[in-house]
Parts: C-alpha cells; sequence; structure tokens
C-alpha cells in the first residue's frame, strides 16, 4: 500500500537504454526566453515591490510547486493553499533571498515542499494523503495526455527514480514527499535505522550519477 | 562531525532524512564550514530538486494566483511622502542673510539633516526588520491557528475521555458491587459446601466399612457358591440319576429327590413338604435302598426342619448288586435293621 501510494507512475521502457540527445529536452524547468528576465534578476525586483516580477515568476514556477505540494498532500484544496502562502513569503522574504546558497528554484521547492509538509503534520492527513496518492498503481502507464505533456526530462527523472530498487525508493519518497525522518521510516518500517540511512544514501548516489545530465543542464541554465 | 560524515549525512539531509543530533552537528558543521560545504550541498539539493520535478504536472487554478496578489496587494502600505532638502529650498528660496546672519539655524538644520539622515536609515532597518517580523508573524499566525486547533481538538478529545472515564468508572463501581455480592454467596456456598463435604466424608467412610463388610460377605458367599458348584456340578453330571419320591398312598405333597452317582455309589437326598420328623423327639425318617426281592437295606437316618425340609447324604456299601428302588420310612430314632414304621415315601 505504501508502496502504491508513492507513485513513480512511468512508461515501461527501460530506462537503462535511455539516451537523450537533446541538451535543451533536459531541462526540468525551461529556460527564460531572451527578452525574459530570469529568476534572480525577478526576486531582486520583488524585493523591491515590483508585483510583475511576482506574476511572472509565479506564472513561471507554480505548476511546478503546485504539482509538489498536490504530490505530498494528496488533495488539491491544500495544495493551493501552500501555494498562496508560498508566493505570499516569497513577496516578504525576497529581500533575505541569498543566491549562493541556493537556485532561485531550489528555494521555492525548499519553500513549498518545508510548508506542505508542515500542513501534512498538522493536519493529520498522511493517511488520506498516502491513500488518495495510492490510486493509481505504480505499474499504471501514463495517460495519453500525461504522455503528452511530460517532458523529455521528466521521464527520464522518473525512469531513473523507477531504475532504484524497490525497497531504496520506498525510502526516499516516504523521506522526501512523506516528510517522515530516518528514525521515523525505521520505526514504521522495523527496519534497522543503519539499513535504512545506507539505502537512502545509495539510492540518492545512484539517482546522482544517473541525472548527471540532466543536473549538468539545469545548472548551465 | 568531519567532512567525510558530512558527505555521508548530505543526501539524506537535502530529503528531509536527518534528524536528532545528527541534523544539529550536520547543520552546525555546514554553517561553521560554508565555503568548503556548499557546492556538495547544492549538488545534492539538485538531486532532490529534480524528485520535486519529476511529479506529475497539474496546473493550479487562475484563482491562486488572484489571492496571492490580493494578499500582497492588502500587505502594501503607502510610505509617508518625503520632501528632499533641495526641493524645499529651491520652493522657498536661498536665504543669504540668514546663511550670514543665521549660522546658528543652518547649524541646526545640519544637525537636524545629519539626524534625518540617521533616522532614515534606522527607519529602514526597521521597515526591513518589520516585513520580516510580518513574515514570522504570518508564519507565527499560522502555527497559532494550527496550535489553537490542536487545542481545540485535545480539549475535545479530553472532554470525549474524561466522559469515556467517567462511565467507565461508574460501570467499575457497579461491577465492583456485583462482584462484592457475588463473592459473599461465594463465601456462603462454600461454607455449605465445606459442610457437606464433612458429611460425605463421614458417609463414605461409612460406605468403607460396610465395602469392607460385604467383601468379607463376598468371599464367604464366593467360597459357598463354590461349594455349591462343586455340588452342583457332581449332582448334574452324567452319571448322576435323579429319582423322584412320593407319597405311596398319595395322600400328602410329600415328595424327594434322590440324587445317585451309581459308581460311587453315593448320593443325596432333599425331602420337602413331608409331616415334619425333627430330632431329638425319639423318631427318625430311615432310607432303604432296594435290589430287585431282596430285603431293603438301610441306608441311613435323618430328620426335617419344621417345615418338613431335609437332607442327607447316601453312602452304600460297594457290594450292593443293584438297586431299584428308594424308600424312606419313619422309624424309632436309632433307626432299624428292616422297615418297622410307617412307608411315607417311595419311587425307583
Amino acid at each position: 500500500m505504501l508502496v502504491a501510494a508513492f507513485d513513480f507512475a512511468l512508461a515501461s521502457a527501460s530506462a537503462a537504454c535511455y539516451v537523450a540527445t537533446d541538451p535543451e529536452a533536459l531541462r526540468l524547468v525551461s529556460a527564460p526566453a531572451p527578452d525574459q528576465p530570469d529568476d534572480g534578476t525577478l526576486l531582486k525586483s520583488i524585493a523591491g515591490r515590483d508585483k510583475a516580477a511576482l506574476r511572472s515568476l509565479y506564472e513561471r514556477h507554480s505548476p511546478i510547486l503546485f504539482s509538489l505540494a498536490l504530490r505530498i498532500l494528496g488533495n488539491r484544496p491544500d495544495a493551493e493553499d501552500v501555494l498562496q502562502e508560498v508566493f505570499i513569503q516569497v513577496w516578504n522574504t525576497a529581500g533575505s533571498y541569498d543566491e549562493k546558497r541556493a537556485k532561485p528554484v531550489s528555494w521555492l521547492i525548499l519553500l513549498t515542499r518545508s510548508r506542505a509538509i508542515d500542513r501534512l503534520r498538522s493536519r493529520q492527513t498522511r493517511m488520506r494523503a498516502t491513500e488518495a496518492a495510492g490510486a493509481a498503481k505504480p505499474d499504471d502507464p501514463p495517460t495519453p495526455i500525461q504522455q503528452a505533456s511530460a517532458s523529455e526530462a521528466r521521464a527520464l527523472v522518473r525512469r531513473a527514480v523507477d531504475l532504484l530498487p524497490a525497497e531504496q525508493r520506498l525510502l526516499v519518497e516516504l523521506a522526501y514527499f512523506g516528510g517522515l525522518t530516518q528514525s521515523e521510516i525505521a520505526a514504521r518500517l522495523g527496519q534497522p535505522l543503519g539499513t535504512v540511512k545506507t539505502r537512502m544514501r545509495a539510492a540518492m548516489l545512484q539517482l546522482r550519477e544517473q541525472l548527471a545530465g540532466v543536473l549538468r543542464e539545469e545548472t548551465k541554465s | 562531525m568531519t567532512h567525510e560524515s558530512f558527505r555521508e549525512f548530505a543526501p539524506l539531509y537535502v530529503i528531509g532524512a536527518l534528524d536528532g543530533a545528527e541534523l544539529v552537528e550536520f547543520e552546525c558543521y555546514v554553517a561553521a564550514n560554508r565555503s568548503l560545504c556548499e557546492a556538495e550541498l547544492k549538488e545534492f539539493q539538485a538531486v532532490a530538486d529534480q524528485l520535486a520535478m519529476s511529479v506529475p504536472q497539474a496546473q493550479p487554478p487562475s484563482g491562486v494566483l488572484q489571492r496571492v496578489l490580493a494578499a500582497v496587494e492588502k500587505s502594501e502600505k503607502p510610505e509617508p511622502a518625503r520632501t528632499p532638502v533641495a526641493e524645499r529650498w529651491q520652493r522657498n528660496g536661498f536665504n543669504w542673510r540668514s546663511l550670514i546672519f543665521g549660522w546658528a539655524p543652518w547649524a541646526a538644520v545640519a544637525v537636524m539633516f545629519v539626524l534625518l539622515t540617521i533616522m532614515t536609515n534606522q527607519m529602514r532597518t526597521m521597515t526591513h526588520r518589520y516585513r520580516e517580523q510580518q513574515a514570522e508573524g504570518d508564519k507565527d499566525k499560522g502555527i497559532q491557528a494550527r496550535q489553537d486547533e490542536k487545542i481545540s481538538q485535545l480539549s475535545s478529545n479530553l472532554d470525549a475521555q474524561s466522559r469515556e472515564f467517567k462511565t467507565q468508572v461508574d460501570q467499575l463501581q457497579t461491577d465492583n458491587r456485583a462482584l462484592q455480592r457475588d463473592t459473599q454467596a461465594l463465601k456462603a456456598t462454600n461454607l455449605k459446601l465445606a459442610a457437606d463435604k464433612i458429611e460425605l466424608m463421614r458417609v463414605a467412610d461409612e460406605l468403607r466399612k460396610q465395602t469392607a463388610l460385604q467383601d468379607a460377605q463376598l468371599i464367604s458367599l464366593q467360597r459357598q457358591a463354590g461349594d455349591q458348584s462343586a455340588k452342583l456340578e457332581e449332582l448334574t453330571s452324567r452319571a448322576i440319576r435323579l429319582v423322584q419320591l412320593s407319597d405311596p398312598k398319595g395322600e400328602t405333597k410329600a415328595a424327594a429327590s434322590v440324587y445317585w452317582q451309581d459308581a460311587k455309589k453315593q448320593g443325596l437326598i432333599v425331602v420337602s413338604s413331608l409331616q415334619p420328623v425333627v430330632e431329638g423327639q425319639g423318631k427318625a425318617l430311615e432310607l432303604w435302598a432296594i435290589c430287585g426281592s431282596e430285603p431293603p437295606v438301610p441306608a441311613g437316618l435323618f430328620w426335617t426342619d419344621a417345615t418338613g425340609h431335609g437332607e442327607m447324604e447316601i453312602r452304600l456299601s460297594s457290594e450292593m448288586a443293584c438297586l431299584d428302588k428308594f424308600a424312606v420310612s419313619v422309624e424309632p430314632a436309632g433307626g432299624s435293621t428292616s422297615p418297622t414304621g410307617p412307608i411315607v415315601l417311595v419311587g425307583q
């Protein structure tokens, strides 16, 4: 059930044989058009109380942040609330954003995940979210719409995650999307803490290795 | 913490898995070695970002952006307009006279300008802090709301638990009273059972005595039965002949049975319903064995009881050639060599 809940439903093609040839296809976040300011510039403008910049940043990143919140919380109203709170927080704290510490998108993801996990814990909707997210089975193929809308890079990341051994994938998903710490996971699954740590670390190292191409393109962008 | 430990923990930190003392140690190490850790941490953070960006995409409704902008609009407060000093000078005109003759006011203005600059900076700092606090306040409000919700929920739970607890206490008290009644009843029952047990032990002891007595009687009866069985076996064997005797005149119901064993010349006579001839009253019944026309041979004296029942074992001499009849006569107590009294039974 837990495995089912954390659904990375992917296409059945083997990711091991996947080779992406188009660098642009390896970007999960579309690079801004040449005449559009980048994220860092937008954040500086927001710090200067520029509402248009806030709108631009929202239009650029809200689908990803909303999807993340929806993935964690399992229902749209909660995900909408989190998205709203995140952008209000961006408006209020953009001046304190430090570009040296994290990329703008990483900062936005961090804010979104933190708020979603807080909400998940405070409202004790973990089980509800788990069940909601588990509505689709892991082996379900993506719908045509999903296939059409998913970018090549996103599919590659999904496949990389899907290639993880099931026990490692479960641990990473419980931590990242379920908001559970290593001790909570060990207690919940009845596994030794050392085993949980080792498997999660191995999973992250494997992901880093397999997603090296995507990460390089993201760094460039 | 060593840098090696940092590298072990970094992948766990970026997905929020690190906790407890390890989390504290990790964050302290990163704070103290920011330049050393920054690149590696960013690298793992990017991996975690990929997880976030890999989820199936969904579009938020347009209303969310409107709500964000409305909230932003509401939070905006217009700052008071400041008139630069130069503008004031331009508006009011530059007065050399006051410059020459009024150095004191000018000095005051200069001091005020310095103070104004300092205050402006402080104002900016305070505004920045205010915004930060406002952001924190929003967060605190959210936390406060969640805490209120939790407190409300806990209070409801406490009330419910209190009611449940009281119900359980009432139930326990009821159960306790019932148990006390049951205990008293059990004590009474126990006393009665103890009395019954004593009585039963007494009865059992009596029964044991009776059983021992009956066992002794049984052994005696078994012995007698054995004897009787031997006699019966002897009497019912094929070598035994049964001779029925009756009143020769047919006037009484007197009868006798002689169980006779030719081979041993031995037998048993059992008489019944005979006119009683009791021992010690001067008379005796004498059995006679008769062979053809030979004179009767005395076969023994016997008596009956008061009911006319009597028995006697018969033993004849092996020299007796044959035996055709038996007869019983009433003779003097010492018996006779030939019948002298009336013949009461005869049979062949």
